[in-house]
């Protein structure tokens, strides 16, 4: 499952727009990805602007 | 204490750019309208290059103000990656098309039209969900201050950004493709040495690679870098490579960093259903090559703004109705997304000779006055000029061809 390094996120919500399963949430300065959802497609750490995304 | 009722002719999600201009225009046709914003400020977070152009103000009923205007210029430079230079120079005796402003202060000024128009904005309120009954659109679910309220509303306009979370809930596809998003990450500096009647824009390291510089005035700039669906690296390693190459800017101070992901696919092919309909970001209403929102968010949402209210006063608000927006918007801007389209394509099929040929034949364009006048294109104008260049240089015939090609009938 893709992970979120908070100390690198800027919260934009991009990996929100490109999220296949609708597994993110961003709000202010929490991200939440459902691990039930994500299928670790790799699109949210291909678009993060700031390498935020990752996989563990 | 903020308060809010629950029942609205129109509930807008978002409070950026596309949502209040929505948001004003609805309430100035007669309309009883909320706006939601997630975020504690109108403004804020700054996912812009900050680069406004004249027709989105008119649309809004604005006018250039001192509050936040930042710098007006003229000139626009490009840069190869071997360090050929292109200049593009605006007739001095004519309303410069190209200024940057305070974003932040803008849309609060924006905000402040949408309050006058009697239209409620509601801070730190995240619409979670629609809410439906008997299967149709009836309102939003909104956490608002720790608390769940139901809001219900004769049209729901979703202008969430990217990706419009809203719009997926309503069953709307939208892309989700790495490749049709632009990944950007930009700095606000200050102290860099940089000419403030200049623009730039620099591919570097590569053709694909595109960095820009947005003078605000006295050392002030917007600089970033945007990958465009398909960049050698992420957007801040990049753009780090960028300024520290850059001798002009690598000793200026970071006052801000800005992140975004920006459709660049074009118009979605379907953004309304019934009491539903996307606007601005959320729609793909984003120049494919430019990633300019701005105007298409201001444009598009006095349209959905009025359509909206039309649609609540008179209780059709079909899907094919709020589709009015759709053609309206693919007859005005279609050809032009798809030239922008083109045009990304090819520059990112090019060679870096490609790119110091192309600059230097074009050298120093000054672009007539009169492109300004009527309905031309001054933007064009250098497109053109690459013309000569397939003659001289034939290899230039299967690169640019279908571009030049394209061009002529969008004109």
């Amino acid at each position: 499952m893709v992970t979120c390094d908070l100390e690198r996120c800027m919260f934009c919500g991009g990996c929100v727009a490109v999220c296949t399963k609708d597994a993110i949430v961003v709000y202010e300065l929490k991200v939440a990805i459902d691990p039930e959802r994500c299928i670790d497609c790799g699109n949210c750490i291909t678009v993060c602007p700031v390498g935020a995304m990752g996989r563990p | 204490m903020a308060s809010f009722g629950e029942v609205y002719d129109v509930a807008v999600v978002g409070g950026g750019p596309a949502g209040l201009a929505s948001a004003k225009a609805a309430a100035e046709a007669g309309a009883k309208v909320i706006v939601f914003e997630e975020h504690p400020a109108i403004g804020t977070p700054v996912q812009c290059g900050e680069l406004l152009s004249r027709s989105a103000l008119t649309e809004l009923g604005m006018r250039p103000s001192k509050r936040w205007l930042a710098n007006e210029f003229r000139k626009v430079r490009l840069v190869s990656p071997g360090g050929t230079e292109a200049l593009i120079e605006m007739p001095p005796d004519v309303e410069t098309p190209l200024f940057t402003i305070e974003r932040k202060i803008w849309e609060k000024d924006l905000a402040r039209l949408v309050g006058k128009a009697g239209a409620t904005i509601v801070t730190r309120a995240r619409v979670t969900d629609l809410v439906r009954k008997d299967g149709a659109i009836c309102g939003v679910k909104v956490r608002h201050l720790k608390e769940d309220r139901v809001v219900r509303a004769k049209v729901v306009l979703a202008c969430d950004g990217p990706g419009s979370p809203i719009g997926r809930k309503a069953g709307i596809k939208i892309p989700t493709s790495p490749s049709k998003y632009a990944s950007i990450a930009q700095y606000q500096l200050a102290g860099a040495d940089i000419d403030a009647d200049i623009g730039e824009v620099h591919f570097y390291p590569s053709p694909k690679d595109i960095c820009y510089i947005l003078p605000k005035g006295d050392g002030y700039a917007n600089v970033g870098y945007g990958t465009l669906g398909a960049g050698s690296d992420r957007a801040i390693t990049m753009l780090d490579g960028f300024v520290r190459h850059d001798p002009r800017l690598a000793k200026a101070s970071i006052i801000e960093t800005n992140v975004g992901v920006e459709p660049i696919s074009g118009l979605h092919e379907e953004i309304s259903v019934d009491r539903l309909l996307l606007v601005g970001d959320a729609a793909g209403m984003v120049n494919p090559l430019t990633v300019a929102g701005m105007r298409f968010s201001a444009w598009a949402g006095v349209r959905a703004g009025r359509l909206a209210a039309e649609a609540a006063e008179d209780g059709d608000a079909s899907k094919e109705r709020l589709g009015q927006l759709r053609e309206a918007f693919l007859k005005l801007f279609g050809q032009r997304f798809r030239f922008m389209d083109a045009l990304r394509t090819t520059v990112f099929g090019l060679e870096p000779r490609d790119l110091d040929d192309m600059f230097a034949h074009l050298g120093h364009v000054k672009i007539p006055a009169r492109l300004f006048r009527g309905k031309k294109e001054p933007v064009f104008y250098p497109l053109r000029m690459l013309v000569g260049l397939l003659i001289r240089k034939p290899r230039f015939f299967k690169k640019l061809g279908p571009l030049i090609k394209a061009r002529r009938g969008g004109e």
